[in-house]
C-alpha cells in the first residue's frame, strides 16, 4: 500500500485529481464513446444542439483557463470571441481567406487586444475588474451596432453580416449538414481539455491556482502576478476567438448583438460556474447540464415567456452557489470513482474467490 | 564574516504611528537571529520591509552589499530572501506537496524535478500530516511547518520566519528548533520572530529586541538577558532568576 491510498480514521479529504491512474478513466471513456458516437441518426434539431454544447463546452474552457485557475470574474468574454468572429468572417467576405486560416489570425489578434486591455484592468481587482470587462464589451457592442465599416470593410452595423455559403467545401470550412461541424467541435473541445490538462500539471497552472487561493503569498514565492495573469488572458482569447470563427460559419451569421451581448459572456462564465471552476472538466459537464435545458426552454416558451432562460440560469445559479460551491464536476467525480471502487473491488474480488478455488 | 543584511536608520510610519523607528543593525551572514519584544513592537513589520512587502518610510535595506530598499516584492525570493507569514498563509485548495511545489518553481520549469525536491523538503521539515492532504485542513504544526517548506522551496539565502513557533507545544518547538539548526547548517541565514524567550535564547547567535518600533537591545542571548532595559521593558524579572 503506498502513502497516498492510507487513510487515517478522521483525516482531512485528500486533494483529489492526483489518486491512481485509473480513476477517472472510467468517466474519460464513458464520455468519449458517448461523445463520438451520440449524433448520428438523430434528428438535425438534436444534432444542432449537440453541437451547441460542445460549442459551450469549449467556450467555458477557454473562459476557466483565465477565470476559473486565476480565479478572475471576467464578463466580457463575449467581445473576446466577437473580435474572433468578426476577423473571420470580415477576412472571408473581403479577401477571400478562407476560415481556417482567418480564425488562427484572429486567435492572434484577440490574444493581443486581450493582453491590452488585460494591462489595465488586471491592476483592477474583483468587482472593479469584472465591471470592467463588462464595459469593454459594451463599448465595442454599441460601437458596432453603430458602425456600417472599418478599416475600410463593411459590417453592416446592427444588422450583422451574413456568412456567404461556399458549399459542402472543406477547405473553406462550409458543410451542408450538422455532423462534420459536430466533429469539428469535438476535436476543438479535446484539444482544449488536454491544454487544460497540460497547464493543470505544470508550473502555469501551479502558479495560477497559488494566485487564486491567495496572491500575497504566491507574490513572496517570486510570483510575478501581472505576468502569468496575461498569460492566461492570452489563452484563454485565443481558444475563445477560435469558437468565435467557428461560430460565425456555424450559424452563417453574425452581428453585434448576439455574439458581442452580455448574455453571451454570462452564458459562457455561468457553464463554467455551475459544472466547476479551475477543474479540467468542470465547464464540459456545465454545458451538458445547462445547454440542452435552455435550448429546449427556448424552443418551447421562446415566444410565450422570452428571458425565460434568464431566469433559470438565475436559479441554477443561486443553487449551485448554495449547495454546491465546488460545481458539479466534484459529483460528478465522486460519482464515477465511487462506481469505479464498486466495479474495481468486485473484479479484484472476483480474482480473490477464484484464486482460493483453485 | 560578512554581513548579509544591513539596516540602516530604517522607519516606517502608518499614518501618525511609527511601527518601526529609526533600526539600524547588521544580520551576519550563516547565523540565526532572535528578533524579540511585546506585542505591537513593530517586528513583523521589520519583516514586511526587508520582504518588501512595503517599503520604509526612510532608512535603507542592504542584502549582499547591494541596496534592495525599494525593490518589487515578487522579486524577492528570487534574489534569495523568503519569508513565513505570522497568521499561515497556505494555498488552501491544494496538497501540501502542491503547496510546496509552488515554491520550488522558482528559475526551473521541470514539474518532475519540482516534486520530488518538494517530498524531500516534505521530509526534511518533519510534517506529520499525508502529503496529499488539503493544505487549509491540516493542523496548527503542520501549517507553520508548510509555511518553512514553502519558503525553502525557494532556496533561499536569507529566511524570515515570523512566530512559526508560536501555538506549538514544547516537543513541536524542539522539532522547529531542530529544523532551523538544519537548515542554518545548509548555509542559510535565519531571523526568527519569537515570544518564547527561552527557545529564542537557546538556538540564537544573537539577539535583537525592538520594543515600540525602536531597537531597545542587541547582543549575544547571554547579554540580552542580563541587560536591566530588555528585563524591565519585556523579559521581566521572573526570566532573570530563571536563567540563575
Ligand atoms: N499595514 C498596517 N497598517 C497600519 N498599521 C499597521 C500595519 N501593520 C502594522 N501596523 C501597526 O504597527 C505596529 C507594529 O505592528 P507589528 O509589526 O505587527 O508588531 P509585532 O509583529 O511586533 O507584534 C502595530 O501598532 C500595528 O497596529
Ligand atoms: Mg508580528
Amino acid at each position: 500500500m503506498n502513502k497516498q491510498d492510507e487513510k487515517l480514521p478522521g483525516a482531512a479529504p485528500v486533494v483529489d485529481g492526483k489518486k491512481g491512474f485509473l480513476e477517472g478513466k472510467l468517466f474519460l471513456l464513458i464520455f468519449a464513446v458517448l461523445f463520438a458516437t451520440v449524433p448520428l441518426g438523430m434528428s438535425s434539431f438534436t444534432q444542432h444542439i449537440l453541437v451547441l454544447v460542445l460549442f459551450y463546452a469549449f467556450c467555458a474552457s477557454a473562459w476557466n483557463i483565465l477565470c476559473g485557475y486565476i480565479g478572475v470574474l471576467s464578463l466580457g468574454h463575449s467581445a473576446l470571441m466577437g473580435i474572433g468572429a468578426y476577423t473571420t468572417t470580415l477576412l472571408l467576405v473581403h479577401f477571400g481567406v478562407s476560415p481556417w486560416i482567418g480564425m488562427f489570425i484572429g486567435a492572434f489578434l484577440t490574444g493581443i487586444v486581450g493582453v491590452l486591455i488585460g494591462f489595465p484592468c488586471f491592476r483592477m481587482s474583483g468587482p472593479y475588474f469584472t465591471l470592467t470587462t463588462i464595459a469593454f464589451a459594451e463599448l465595442l457592442r454599441v460601437y458596432l451596432e453603430n458602425t456600417k465599416e472599418i478599416f475600410g470593410m463593411s459590417t453592416k452595423g446592427a444588422s450583422g453580416i451574413t456568412v456567404p455559403y461556399t458549399g459542402d467545401n472543406v477547405a473553406m470550412l462550409s458543410f451542408l449538414g450538422k455532423i462534420p461541424f459536430y466533429y469539428l467541435m469535438l476535436a476543438l473541445l479535446v484539444i482544449i481539455l488536454l491544454i487544460t490538462w497540460g497547464i493543470d500539471r505544470s508550473k502555469l497552472g501551479y502558479y495560477f491556482v497559488a494566485i487564486r487561493s491567495d496572491a500575497d503569498a504566491a507574490e513572496s514565492l517570486g510570483i510575478k502576478l501581472l505576468k502569468y495573469k496575461l498569460i492566461g488572458m492570452f489563452i484563454s482569447a485565443f481558444f475563445i476567438a477560435i469558437a468565435g470563427a467557428f461560430y460565425a460559419q456555424f450559424f452563417r451569421y453574425i452581428n453585434p448583438t448576439r455574439i458581442f451581448g452580455l448574455d453571451m459572456s454570462i452564458r459562457i462564465a455561468l457553464i463554467a460556474v455551475v459544472g466547476g471552476q479551475g477543474k479540467i472538466f468542470g465547464p464540459t459537464i456545465g454545458a451538458v447540464i445547462l445547454i440542452p435545458i435552455t435550448e429546449l426552454l427556448s424552443l418551447y416558451f421562446g415566444a410565450t415567456l422570452p428571458g425565460l432562460h434568464l431566469f433559470i440560469y438565475g436559479v441554477v445559479m443561486v443553487l449551485v452557489v448554495l449547495f454546491m460551491p465546488k460545481g458539479i464536476n466534484d459529483y460528478v467525480m465522486r460519482l464515477f470513482s465511487w462506481l469505479e471502487g464498486l466495479l474495481f473491488g468486485r473484479i479484484r474480488k472476483a480474482k480473490e474467490t477464484a484464486r482460493t478455488n483453485s | 564574516m560578512t554581513n548579509i543584511l544591513e539596516l540602516r536608520n530604517v522607519t516606517k510610519q502608518f499614518g501618525g504611528l511609527v511601527a518601526v523607528n529609526d533600526v539600524t543593525t547588521d544580520i551576519e551572514e550563516g547565523s540565526i537571529v532572535g528578533l524579540i519584544g511585546p506585542n505591537g513592537a513593530g517586528k513583523t513589520t521589520l519583516f514586511n520591509m526587508i520582504a518588501n512587502y512595503f517599503h520604509p518610510t526612510s532608512g535603507t535595506i542592504h542584502y549582499k552589499g547591494n541596496d534592495i530598499t525599494n525593490v518589487k516584492v515578487d522579486k524577492m525570493a528570487k534574489l534569495g530572501i523568503a519569508r513565513t507569514f505570522q497568521v499561515t498563509r497556505p494555498f488552501g485548495d491544494m496538497s501540501i506537496i502542491d503547496n510546496i511545489m509552488v515554491g520550488g518553481y522558482l528559475g526551473t520549469n521541470n514539474t518532475k524535478d519540482v516534486r520530488k525536491k518538494a517530498e524531500e523538503i516534505y521530509e526534511y521539515v518533519a510534517m506529520t500530516c499525508n502529503p496529499l492532504q488539503v493544505a487549509s485542513e491540516v493542523t496548527t504544526v503542520d501549517r507553520k511547518k508548510l509555511e518553512v517548506g514553502r519558503a525553502l522551496a525557494t532556496a533561499p539565502d536569507l529566511l524570515l520566519l515570523d512566530e512559526v513557533m508560536a501555538g506549538c507545544n514544547p516537543q513541536e518547538k524542539l522539532e522547529l528548533v531542530e529544523c532551523a539548526r538544519k537548515i542554518r547548517e545548509s548555509g542559510v541565514t535565519i531571523i526568527i520572530i519569537e515570544h518564547d524567550i527561552k527557545t529564542i535564547m537557546s538556538c540564537s547567535d544573537k539577539i535583537i529586541m525592538l520594543d515600540r518600533g525602536s531597537k531597545l537591545v542587541e547582543g549575544l542571548p547571554q547579554e540580552v538577558g542580563n541587560d536591566p532595559r530588555a528585563i524591565s521593558a519585556y523579559l521581566g524579572e521572573d526570566y532573570v532568576h530563571v536563567e540563575g
